[in-house]
This record gives C-alpha cells, sequence and structure tokens, in this order.
C-alpha cells in the first residue's frame, strides 16, 4: 500500500475490505510525517499519539460492526490534519502566530467536531500564514512551508501547510479557511482539489477569525469525490455560528443554480476575459483554455463573458478585511490568554494597522463604506454573468509556485496574488479549485470552477467529469528536492 | 521562476498619493494597541502609504446611489425558539445553584 496513490475513498475500500488496518494506515501516514517535516514545515503540531488512540478505536469498530460501521461514520479510520486556525480541544492551536503560542484551546470548532464525529482521525496541525493574512504561507512565525514540488517555492498560503501536506501525502485530506483565496491559492500551488464552500455553508464556530463576512470553511483533498464527500459532513446549519444557514443568499440566484441542475446538457461555462488578461502569466491563461478545451469536448458549452469590476477586487477586499480583521485581532490582549500583542509579526501589524485607520473616524465612510458600495458592484457583476452562464473557469493565481522570498518583502505585490479570488470571495461564492496542468518547469497550475451561491454540486458535477477524462490530478510528487 | 508575472507593473499607476506622517502612524498604532519602534514607524508609514494610494483607485466608481454590501447571507435577526434546551444547562447539584470548584 502506498498512501501517495490513495484518495479517500480508495482509503475506505481498503479499509472496508480488511486490507489494511486503521492503525496500519495511520502509522504509514505518520512515517511519512517524520521523513518529510524537516524538509516541508507543513506541520506546527503533530498528535501522533492521540491519532494512534482513535485508530485502535477506529479498529475496534470495524471489528465489532464490519462494513455497518462506515454507514455510521463515513470518515472512519481517514488521518486528517486540521490547519491551525481550527480549534482542537487539548491540542496547541496557534493560528500560526506567536500570540497563541502554547494556547490550548478546552473546545473543539464545530467542523472538528464534526470531522471526528465522522470516524476521521486528527493527525495534526497545520503551518499556515499567521491569522490567514498571506497568500504564500511566508507570513507564518513558524516558518515558512515549501511546497513539495520544489523545495525552493511556496507552497500557497494562507492554508500553506495543508496543501503541503495532502500534496506530500502526510495526510488523506486537510482542513482550511479561504477568505481571499487562501485553500485555493495552495491548492493551485500544490496541485490538489480544493473547496472554498459557499459563504455560511460550513460553520465557523471555533475557527480563529480572520474576516467575518468573508470567512468560509473548506478543505484540500486529492479529488473532487474527496471534496463532495468531506463537504457532506461539514456543513450544515450551527446553532453556534448566527451565520451560518441553509440555502440563504442576498441575491436571488437560488433558483439560478437549481435551474442549472435540472438542465441536460450542454452546461454553459464562461471564461473571464479579465481573468485571461495582462495580469495573467500567459502559460497559466493557456493551461487553464486548454482544459476549457476539455469541457468542451465533454459536451459543454464554452463562451467568454465579461466581469468588469474584477480590477476592483484587490482594492476592495485590501480594506474590507483588514477592517474586520483589526476588529476580531482586538480581542489578543495578552491578558485573558495568549502572548502580548508585542508578538504579532509584520504582516499581522500591517493589517491592524490599515484597517484601524480606514475604520476610524473621519475615515469611515471614504474607505470601510466606499468598499462595502464597491463589494455589492461587484456582486452585480456576478449575478449578471450567472444569468448567462452556469458556471464560469478561471486560473486561480497569476503564475505557478513563485520561490521564497521572491515577493514578500512587497506587501502590495503579494496582495495582487489574490485578484482572480477576491471577486468571488467577495460575493460569498462556491469555488472549487482543481489541478488543470502543469508548467514548463513542472509546477502544477491550477483553475477554479466558480459557481453562483449554493451551487457547489453542480460545481462537483463538473469537476468529476473533468477528473474522470484528465489525470493531472493523479500526479504526485517521486522525489523532494529543490528543482529550478 | 513563478511564471514572470513578477514583473507586472500595470496595478500600481496612483492617482492620488496618500503620504501619512509620522504622527498619523503613531496614533494609529495607539488606536491599534500596538507599540513601534522608530524603525517600524518609517516601515509602515512607507507601507501603509503605498496600499492606502492603491486603494484610492476606488474612487474611480460612482457609488452615490450605492448600498453598501453588510454580509452576503441576507439573514437578519438569528434567533432560536425560546426554549428551554436541557442539554445545553451546566449541570448543578445545589438545584437551583451553580456548583463550582473552590478558588481558595
Amino acid at each position: 500500500m502506498n498512501v501517495q496513490e490513495l484518495s479517500i475513498k480508495d482509503a475506505l475500500v481498503l479499509l472496508q475490505n480488511r486490507k489494511v488496518s486503521v492503525v496500519e494506515l495511520t502509522k504509514a501516514y505518520l512515517d511519512r510525517i517524520e521523513e518529510l517535516q524537516p524538509k516541508l514545515n507543513a506541520f506546527i503540531t503533530v498528535c501522533g499519539k492521540e491519532a494512534l488512540e482513535r485508530a485502535k478505536w477506529a479498529d475496534g469498530m470495524i471489528a465489532k460492526d464490519g462494513k455497518e460501521a462506515f454507514k455510521k461514520y463515513p470518515l472512519l479510520g481517514i488521518p486528517y490534519a486540521a490547519k491551525d486556525l481550527f480549534c482542537t480541544k487539548g491540542i496547541e492551536t496557534t493560528a500560526g502566530s506567536s500570540v497563541l503560542r502554547g494556547f490550548i484551546p478546552e473546545y473543539d470548532a464545530t467542523v472538528i467536531k464534526r470531522l471526528n464525529e465522522a470516524g476521521a482521525i486528527l493527525i495534526g496541525k497545520t503551518n499556515c500564514d499567521a491569522w490567514g493574512h498571506g497568500a504564500s504561507g511566508e507570513n507564518s512565525d513558524f516558518g515558512p512551508t515549501r511546497n513539495p514540488w520544489d523545495l525552493e517555492r511556496v507552497s500557497g498560503g494562507s492554508s500553506s501547510g495543508s496543501a503541503a501536506a495532502v500534496a506530500a501525502s502526510l495526510a488523506a485530506f486537510a482542513t482550511g479557511t479561504d477568505t481571499g483565496g487562501s485553500i485555493r491559492n495552495p491548492a493551485s500551488f500544490c496541485n490538489l482539489t480544493g473547496l472554498k464552500p459557499t459563504y455560511g455553508r460550513v460553520s465557523r464556530y471555533g475557527v480563529v477569525s480572520f474576516a467575518s463576512s468573508l470567512d468560509c470553511m473548506g478543505h484540500l483533498a486529492k479529488t473532487v469525490e474527496d471534496c463532495k464527500l468531506i463537504l457532506s459532513i461539514t456543513e450544515g446549519k450551527d446553532p453556534f455560528d448566527a451565520t451560518s444557514a441553509v440555502g440563504k443568499s442576498i441575491f436571488s440566484v437560488e433558483t439560478l443554480h437549481a435551474t442549472s441542475l435540472r438542465r441536460e446538457h450542454p452546461l454553459r461555462v464562461g471564461l473571464p476575459r479579465e481573468y485571461f488578461g495582462e495580469g495573467v502569466n500567459k502559460e497559466v491563461s493557456d493551461t487553464v483554455k486548454a482544459a476549457a478545451g476539455k469541457l468542451e469536448e465533454l459536451g459543454h458549452k464554452i463562451e467568454e463573458v465579461s466581469l468588469p469590476m474584477t480590477e476592483y477586487g484587490v482594492a476592495t477586499y485590501y480594506l474590507l478585511a483588514p477592517s474586520e480583521t483589526s476588529s476580531n485581532l482586538s480581542r489578543y490582549d495578552g491578558i485573558r490568554y495568549g502572548n502580548p500583542r508585542s508578538e504579532f509579526g509584520e504582516e499581522a501589524k500591517r493589517r491592524i494597522m490599515l484597517g484601524t485607520y480606514a475604520l476610524s473616524a473621519g475615515y469611515y465612510d471614504a474607505y470601510y463604506e466606499k468598499a462595502q458600495k464597491v463589494r455589492t458592484l461587484m456582486i452585480n457583476d456576478f449575478v449578471k454573468v450567472f444569468s448567462k452562464v452556469d458556471v464560469l473557469l478561471a486560473p486561480v493565481a497569476p503564475c505557478s509556485a513563485f520561490k521564497i522570498g521572491e515577493v514578500v518583502s512587497d506587501p502590495l505585490r503579494m496582495y495582487m496574488m489574490d485578484v482572480l479570488t477576491i471577486p468571488s470571495s467577495l460575493a460569498g461564492l462556491a469555488a472549487l479549485a482543481l489541478p488543470a496542468g502543469f508548467s514548463k518547469e513542472g509546477l502544477p497550475v491550477g483553475m477554479q470552477l466558480i459557481g453562483p451561491q449554493w451551487s457547489e454540486e453542480l460545481l462537483f458535477k463538473v469537476g468529476k467529469k473533468y477528473q474522470e477524462a484528465t489525470d493531472w490530478h493523479k500526479k504526485v510528487v517521486t522525489t523532494f528536492k529543490v528543482v529550478t | 521562476m513563478g511564471g514572470g508575472w513578477v514583473e507586472y507593473n500595470a496595478p500600481f499607476a496612483n492617482i492620488i498619493s496618500v503620504k501619512l506622517s509620522k504622527e498619523e502612524v503613531l496614533k494609529i498604532a495607539k488606536l491599534a494597541k500596538l507599540k513601534l519602534i522608530d524603525a517600524e514607524v518609517i516601515k509602515y508609514q512607507e507601507q501603509l502609504s503605498d496600499v492606502l494610494s492603491y486603494v484610492q483607485k476606488l474612487n474611480e466608481l460612482d457609488t452615490a446611489d450605492v448600498l453598501p454590501t453588510l454580509q452576503v447571507t441576507g439573514l437578519k435577526n438569528v434567533f432560536r425558539d425560546d426554549k428551554v434546551d436541557k442539554s445545553r444547562s451546566i449541570g448543578s447539584k445545589a438545584g437551583k445553584y451553580f456548583e463550582t470548584e473552590a478558588i481558595f
């Protein structure tokens, strides 16, 4: 058994047919972590002891109930990693920041609780940009995570460790958060499938907040099918999260996606011209266009559409998100828990100050409220486009993984990395990132399917068809070394 | 290299340049309860000014008749039924009192 070749579904088959025990499977992942963690720095905390205890419990369940056990626990025996923004009871949770170094939560985040109750086995907490602030993993106070495909390069961010862990097969899947692209970006850089659910679909309770009107709790795995399975466990209204809901949308596109689901072939796939323009590396653009060609072969209708507000996304987001984070990070006073505010890293301080300024008296209207109004305009862009097409296809990032240190010294340049993921985040839409190919240098290039709110089923349908006809997502790293 | 994108310059054509003074940076830091050393004040002065200059871009848009979006769920007044859920109450052996561990 080679865990590199296993998706969650494959692992479940092996476990159900007793080809391998949960303890053996968990040990296989733990062995890989021991070998590769020094090279990748994907984890902040590894909880091997707890994982093996849970594995023993899982084997007990299988011994007792056989295949019935998997009906009760749909993820029984599957080792997973959690981004260190997710509170895990009794296990250190740092949010990637020195401010929470040593912090041990008294409770599990709802997502963690649901995954554990489904029988999944938490194997460790993954590295991330502190507080979710970043698009590369370089803003972690615990050192950057390295891309398994080229150790000199970033794995993307802010769910950097989660991506590296799944890409290197250190876990079968990993949780992540996507506020402005933080699941899709590392999925794209590491050849993974990553889901940013509709805002409100998955509970935010127990997850360290970045921007409360934008944070989406999602995950990274090797296949679209795996992502669909994980969502079925994590989604759903949570009384502890007042913004969680089923099918609630600020604009009436609910009926739009329902129509799309009922529609027989062909589905209409829109390529927003602004996402393939001057600011996007040509190789990335061409790779995603080739994927569009593939979708056309599979029977979908491809057409060019326009999202003219795209160029205003970064400015809007980098007023709204820092404002919300300046408020959310004010609870870290170093008095009741955590370390003093002097422990905040550079990017955290930058965003807190940007937000404080934008919200302060005399500036609120010109900055924060202005950005909220432009947000409305950006949402309207999507409402118009989704009356013409069912789903959008676009690149995730303007380039493939860059070298560590190449971009981080220029904050504004790093912010531009999110240009293709921000607009869908501002609109709270569903977005699925999946592998589209490789660059000449052998670096993964990802693409994203974007749909109206609550259209995940549609995205899974298109994505699954694409993955049945291609095998980019099956490629794994064979040797871990510096490449270029 | 990550695809020759890093040279792309076009987004940074600023319309208005915002330049924060040292005093403004220190005031922001004070409001945010962050202590900055001199070198940091200079560094953030430049970086924050850059970002604030860039976001002036939003002034290209006429939003006089646009309503702000506060959240995308459309939810309002998320209440639960006013029914007692015994499973959520803290257990107490002392009847109508709460029992806790001794502090002293």
